[in-house]
């Protein structure tokens, strides 16, 4: 009789876990399967693609496998010096978009002004309108003919409109205005998780305002600050609209490149190159930059 | 430790506070003595937080002086005062290692890097963690982090140690551990210490004296025993230790007593309160260890019967719920000294009291 319980017990213990196990694996596969399909579409199968494309000697019909297209991509003076400039915008716009979003994310988190809200629209508002627009916005205002060059010129500071467009400098401004909520939002998310209780601990144990932030608020920030760099950093160094619109033609970067490598001169094998050394390059940056943090944020 | 020659008095001469529309703290004033052990007692909105806050600096009062020591620090940022200060979260900074932690207020005083180590370990030996300096506080336990804030806010010898909660984070043992050790802590450093505490044990252990607190306004200040056996108000009894109450109207007063006709119809003669007069509705208070369960052959006690209606029994001690009459109960607490049978529900009980015990105030309007 005991041992028939027993018995019982154990085979109602088993049979619905089991059950359950099997209906929940069969939850997820489902919840998974469309972000699964989407990006191995989307991204992993095109990405191989043009990993293959590559290393071909043309496409399409290859006749051989090689390395030559890569060598064109890290050594030709011409994708070299377009390289270069890709990442130092991407790294002046990340360092740009930083310093002048901490500030307004303090404001966010920390304040109780009345205005916080409008600050906070005014922020994410942007984020409403297309890229393309509010780039033309910058051609406006910077342009030959634009709202500073008439101003300069109708006061007679300058006699001739300065060339305020096509430079580096003229897609760094539009880069970091498109940019900056995102750091914004990232600054402030984190910021606002910090108890205040740190600041109020550190000023009473005689730390001055500015000691205090340097040593208490920026350390215990730092994941915000990196959140936000790695989007505005992968967001420029991919950039297309802004650098072609603001640069017209003078400022060359990878993306444009690419496209041109392809479409313009059908140079697809070439193009693949210099596509994946832009990925490439970007891991490796944004790998650095996680191992710098890590050294400087112990946690 | 040399910092009892340091140690500052505080003194705050009709401090407000508002927060918007809200009074927080409504006129404290308030003298305490270098080295005394000071706690803000009251329930959570009393302004004994915000009290603190401002001694720290950490809110500007709207209206008052605030002096530690000889200074005036009204509107002195909180870095410039010298304080030592306890949050009761302990506000242990999270990306420092615990040594770091100790050391933030020295070198925040730009003591060279040798003297900060050798102050730091004998700071941390006192709180007896001398080996857990590289650990991060998220590794410690919540007594250990509790004596690292403390070993953080007593290293830099301040003038004056504020402790907000300190305790309301431990379980219970832990928190009788922490409330010895605190006080030894603060008797040996000999700093002048303000506490914040809404658990009345926790102030009739630690302090020297107790400020009660109430709706921003200071109700009493004594010490323990003062607080404890003549509590000036109705609140105050009721806010420390445990009390009973019997509702009654004043009979007749001479002199020194007073005699009130208590619910059950029963005379009973107690010591004047202050403003009370003659046909007046008042609440006689006594705690419950004041009372004896059938005091036959004690002298010297008024004697009241009634019938034992409900007991707890918590081991050290017997509650002895007694009906005296008119819907009146007395709680008698006493203790269990010999193995002995508890009386049965329902038979009659005499208790005993000496009228000085019983603590006569105004009728409180029920709410």
């Amino acid at each position: 009789m005991a041992v028939a319980i027993a018995d019982m017990t154990d085979k109602i213990e088993q049979r619905p876990r089991a059950r359950v196990d099997l209906a929940r694996l069969t939850a997820l596969v489902a919840l998974l399967a469309p972000a699964v399909a989407l990006l191995g579409i989307g991204l992993v199968w095109p990405f191989l693609k043009m990993l293959a494309i590559s290393f071909q000697d043309r496409f399409p019909d290859p006749t051989a496998l090689t390395f030559a297209n890569y060598a064109t991509a890290l050594t030709d003076p011409y994708f070299l010096r377009i390289t270069l400039r890709t990442f130092s915008l991407a790294l002046v716009v990340t360092l740009i978009t930083a310093v002048l979003s901490y500030p307004v994310a303090w404001f966010l988190a920390r304040s109780n002004s009345r205005w916080k809200h409008l600050v906070f629209l005014a922020v994410i508002s942007p984020l409403m309108v297309s890229i393309i627009v509010r780039t033309i916005g910058w051609t406006i205002i910077l342009g030959n003919e634009g709202m500073i060059n008439a101003l300069l010129v109708g006061l007679g500071i300058v006699t001739e409109p300065l060339r305020l467009m096509q430079s580096f400098w003229s897609v760094v401004v539009g880069m970091v205005h498109i940019l900056i909520p995102f750091m914004v939002l990232s600054i402030a998310t984190v910021l606002g998780k910090i108890d205040p209780g740190y600041a109020e601990a550190a000023a009473v144990l005689g730390a001055s305002p500015v000691r205090n932030f340097l040593k208490i608020t920026l350390p215990l920030s730092v994941q915000g600050i990196a959140s936000g760099s790695v989007i505005v950093f992968c967001l420029t160094v991919g950039a297309y609209v802004t650098p072609v619109m603001l640069g017209r033609g003078q400022v060359a970067v990878l993306a444009v490149t690419i496209h041109e490598q392809m479409v313009v001169l059908v140079d697809w094998p070439t193009g693949a190159a210099v596509a994946t050394v832009l990925t490439g390059g970007t891991l490796i940056v944004l790998l650095l930059y996680g191992l710098f943090l890590r050294r400087h944020s112990r946690r | 430790m040399s910092a009892a020659a340091d140690a500052a008095g505080v003194r705050l001469t009709g401090v407000k506070k508002w927060y918007g529309q809200v009074p927080a703290v409504r006129d404290v004033s308030l003298g305490i003595e270098p080295g005394e052990m000071v706690c803000l007692l009251g329930p959570s909105g009393c302004g004994k937080t915000t009290t603190l806050r401002m001694v720290a600096g950490l809110e500007n009062p709207d209206a008052g002086e605030i002096r530690i020591g000889s200074t005036l620090v009204n509107g002195l940022a909180p870095w410039k005062r010298n304080l030592g200060m306890v949050f009761q979260n302990y506000a242990l900074f999270p990306h420092m290692t615990v040594f770091e932690n100790v050391a933030f207020g020295l070198n925040m005083r730009r003591l060279p890097a040798a003297e900060v180590r050798r102050q730091v370990d004998a700071a941390m030996a006192q709180v007896r963690l001398a080996a857990f300096g590289e650990r991060r506080p998220s590794e410690l336990s919540g007594g250990q982090r509790q004596r690292i804030a403390l070993a953080r806010a007593i290293v830099t010898k301040p003038s004056v140690l504020l402790l907000d909660e300190p305790l309301a984070a431990l379980d219970k043992k832990l928190r009788e551990q922490m409330q010895v050790e605190i006080k030894q802590l603060q008797r040996q450093v000999g700093v002048t210490t303000i506490f914040v505490t809404h658990d009345q044990e926790e102030a009739l252990t630690l302090s020297d004296r107790i400020v009660v607190m109430d709706e921003g306004r200071i109700v009493q200040i004594g010490t323990p025993s003062e607080v404890y056996e003549r509590p000036r108000s109705r609140f105050v009894s009721d806010f420390i230790g445990f009390t009973n109450s019997v509702s009654g109207r004043v009979n007749s007063i001479d002199g020194a007593f007073t005699r009130v006709t208590i619910a059950s119809g029963q005379v009973v003669t107690v010591p004047s309160g202050a403003g009370i007069a003659a046909g007046d509705a008042v609440d006689l208070v006594i705690r419950p260890e004041k009372i004896v369960v059938d005091p036959t052959g004690l002298v010297d006690r008024s004697v009241i019967p009634g019938t034992l209606a409900h007991m707890v029994y918590t081991g050290a001690v017997t509650y002895y719920h007694v009906d005296i009459g008119g819907g009146a109960i007395l709680i008698a607490m006493a203790p269990n000294p010999d193995l002995h049978d508890l009386p049965a529900l329902g038979s009659p009980v005499a208790l005993g009291f000496k009228p000085d015990n019983m603590l006569i105030f105004p009728r409180r309007a029920e709410s």
